[in-house]
Parts: C-alpha cells; structure tokens; sequence
C-alpha cells in the first residue's frame, strides 16, 4: 500500500466517526427574547449516562455535538434551578434544535397557578373534615335528644 | 386502641406531607415544558390513584354486602366512597388549575375529562341516595348497586388515555403501558411518595367516618324503637 493510500484510510478512520455525530442547538431567551449568556447546558445520554457540558454564548445560543441516541437536555437556570427535557431523540444525519424561553412574567404566572392548586388542593379536605365532623356532632345530638325523649316516655 | 393507631397514623402522615411538600418544592427543579406548574401533578395523581383505589374497595365492600347483608360492611362501603369522592374534587380542581395554565382553558371536553366527570356525577347521586334513604337495608341494597355501576365507569377513566386520543396527557408512569415511563424518576418518585401520605391520610378518614357511620347506625336504631312505642 502507498504512502497516499495510506493516508486516505487513517484520515477515512478519523473522520467515519466525527460524520456520524449530529448536533442538538438552540438558543435561550429571556422575556424580551434576548438570548441568555453564560448558561450552563447539559447534555446526557440516557443509556451510558455519559455527559456533555457546555455554555451558552454571549447570544444565548448553544450547539454541543453527539453521537446518535436519546438524551436529556438541563439548562441551569440561576436561582430557579435546572430545566431539564428527557427523550430528546438524535438520529444520524438528523440535527435537533430545541429552543429554551426563560420568561419571568410566565415563571410568575406559573408559580402563583401552582399555589393555587396547591392551596385548592388543601381547601377541599379542610372543608371536607369540617363537613364531616360538624355532621357528626349534628348526628350525636340527634342520639342524645331520641335517648331524652325515650327515657322520658318510659317515665 | 383504636385511637392510638389513628393518632399514629396521623403523626405519620403529617411528617410525610411536610418531607414530600420540601422534596417537590425546595428540592425537584422546575420542569422545562411545564415550569413550575407541573408541581400540581403531585397531587393531582395521587388524588386520582387514591380515590379509584378508594371506588374500588368501595365496590368490594358493595359486594360483600350484598352477599352477606351485614350493614357492616355498607358503613364501609359508604365510608370509602365518600373519602374517595373528596379526593376526587381534589383531583378535578388540581387538573383544571393545571389546564388553565398548559391548555389555556379550564376544561376541555375530551374524553378522560368528560368520563371522570361523569364519574363525579354517579358517585355524587350515590351520597344523595343515602341521604334520602331511612330505611338501612334498602339503603344498603340500592347503593352497592349503584357502587357497582359507577366502578364500571372508573374503569373507563382509567383506559381512557390509552383507547381514545385525549388532550389530556398520556400514560407518563413507569408502571403504565401504553408509553409510560416517560417521566423524570426524581418527579415520579415524588408523586408516589405523595400517594403514600394521601393514602394514610384517607385510612384516617375512613376511620372517622366510620365512628359516624356507627352513630348514624345508633340513631336508626332508636328511631325504630321511638316507632314501636
């Protein structure tokens, strides 16, 4: 084999493996629907649990390279903790976009809906257990004035 | 006895729900479709999982009433079903805040929804028939039918996401076939760990509603001998 010939094989040998990566990209915005810099973003494969770790550039943008499989994105979000998304599926020859919007107005509206249920939740069984125990008392007194009535009709 | 256990299982559940309540709020991140909102799934599920356990051992008790006639086992009956409507109440207004914020609406007429309202609407006629009954054992006869009927319906709630396409989300848990187990494991487990505190929570009020069901019980009974003199 020639030197040439030889040199094709081992830059085929280097590159069969980079062409079979694809990329996952996106870009995180704030409310106005600037992009976020400096966000940590993790990608991990679901089955190796095999990380990559990147930051999103000074126009929230991010593109980390991956082999095909199914991956859960995090994207760190200071004092809100981490978005993660499961399942993201990477095929072979196929690059994933997948955007982030980081709203406060929505973070706003979302928690205070959250609140409710949760206050709405605890409400039902309040007045449940009031309900309950008020038809109880309601149910003794009843006793008590049929045990009057008959110990006063067996006088 | 009976007291202390009840007391027991009330400390229990209590420090369960302020665990489960740090885990989902102070420790789980936010969800990145969903944000904060999915928190609700927390006791939405469980609420849900509890009360048609709560329907189904309704409908066993139904059954051994009807096969044996000790009002016993229709106190019980009565009991779980009541405790299991509550929680459903809790389930429904749950999902609807929920829906509110992921759909945009309140409700939506779709299948699962429309199912579990009816399911609402039999169970709801099963505690006004044991209001306007006096007599227990016609009482007893005609709502363990009326249990049996409405579990039917449970059944159909509980399929719904799999036989028809719904608005409402798929099978998520990892036990559900039908493409369960598409669930972050730290969020999952938090919503069992909250099955797990609701269903103590409803032993106890089974438990409760029992102590009213044997003076309902008392009550009947001195009714009956108030007639006779």
């Amino acid at each position: 084999m020639n030197s040439k010939a030889r040199a094709a094989l081992i830059l085929i040998a280097i590159a069969a493996p980079l062409a079979a990566q694809v990329s996952v990209s996106g870009k995180v915005t704030d409310d106005t629907g600037a992009g976020i810099p400096d966000l940590k973003v993790t990608l991990t494969n679901q089955s190796t649990q095999v990380e990559k770790e990147i930051r999103t550039t000074p126009e929230g943008v991010y593109t980390i390279q991956a082999e095909p499989g199914t991956y859960a994105l995090a994207i760190e979000k200071p004092g809100r903790g981490v978005f993660a998304i499961r399942d993201v599926q990477l095929a072979a020859g196929q690059n994933q976009t997948v955007n982030f919007g980081m709203s406060a107005q929505s973070d706003n509206r979302n928690f205070r809906y959250m609140f409710y249920g949760f206050v709405a939740a605890w409400l039902v069984l309040v007045i449940y257990v009031i309900s309950m125990v008020s038809r109880e008392n309601t149910l003794k007194r009843q006793v008590e004035n049929l045990k009057q009535m008959l110990e006063s009709e067996k006088r | 006895m009976r007291e202390k256990i009840l007391y027991a299982i009330g400390i229990v559940t209590g420090a369960l729900l302020v665990r489960n309540l740090y885990v989902i709020l102070l420790q789980l991140p936010d969800e990145a479709k969903q944000d904060a909102i999915w928190r609700i799934f927390c006791f939405h599920l469980p609420a849900a999982i509890v009360s048609f356990t709560g329907f189904f051992v309704a409908l066993v008790f139904s059954l051994i009433y009807l096969a044996k006639r000790n009002l016993k086992w229709d106190a019980l009956a009565a009991s779980a079903t009541e405790v299991s409507f509550a929680l459903a109440i809790v389930t429904l207004v749950t999902g609807s805040i929920w829906a509110r914020i992921i759909w945009g609406v309140w409700w939506a007429w779709d299948p699962r929804l429309t199912s579990y309202f009816i399911c609402l609407l039999i169970y709801s006629g099963y505690l006004m028939l044991r209001r306007v009954i006096d007599e227990p054992t016609t009482r007893g006869r005609l709502s363990s039918v009326l249990s049996i009927f409405g579990f039917t319906n449970i059944v159909i709630v509980w399929k719904s996401i799999e036989w028809w396409a719904t608005l409402h989300p798929g099978p998520v848990l990892s036990i559900r076939s039908g493409g369960g187990g598409r669930m972050n494991p730290a969020m999952e487990s938090a919503a069992w760990w909250n099955v797990l505190a609701i269903g103590l929570l409803t032993v106890m009020f089974v438990a409760m509603r029992m102590r009213q069901e044997d003076t309902r019980r008392e009550l009947d009974a001195l009714r009956r001998l108030a007639h006779t003199i």
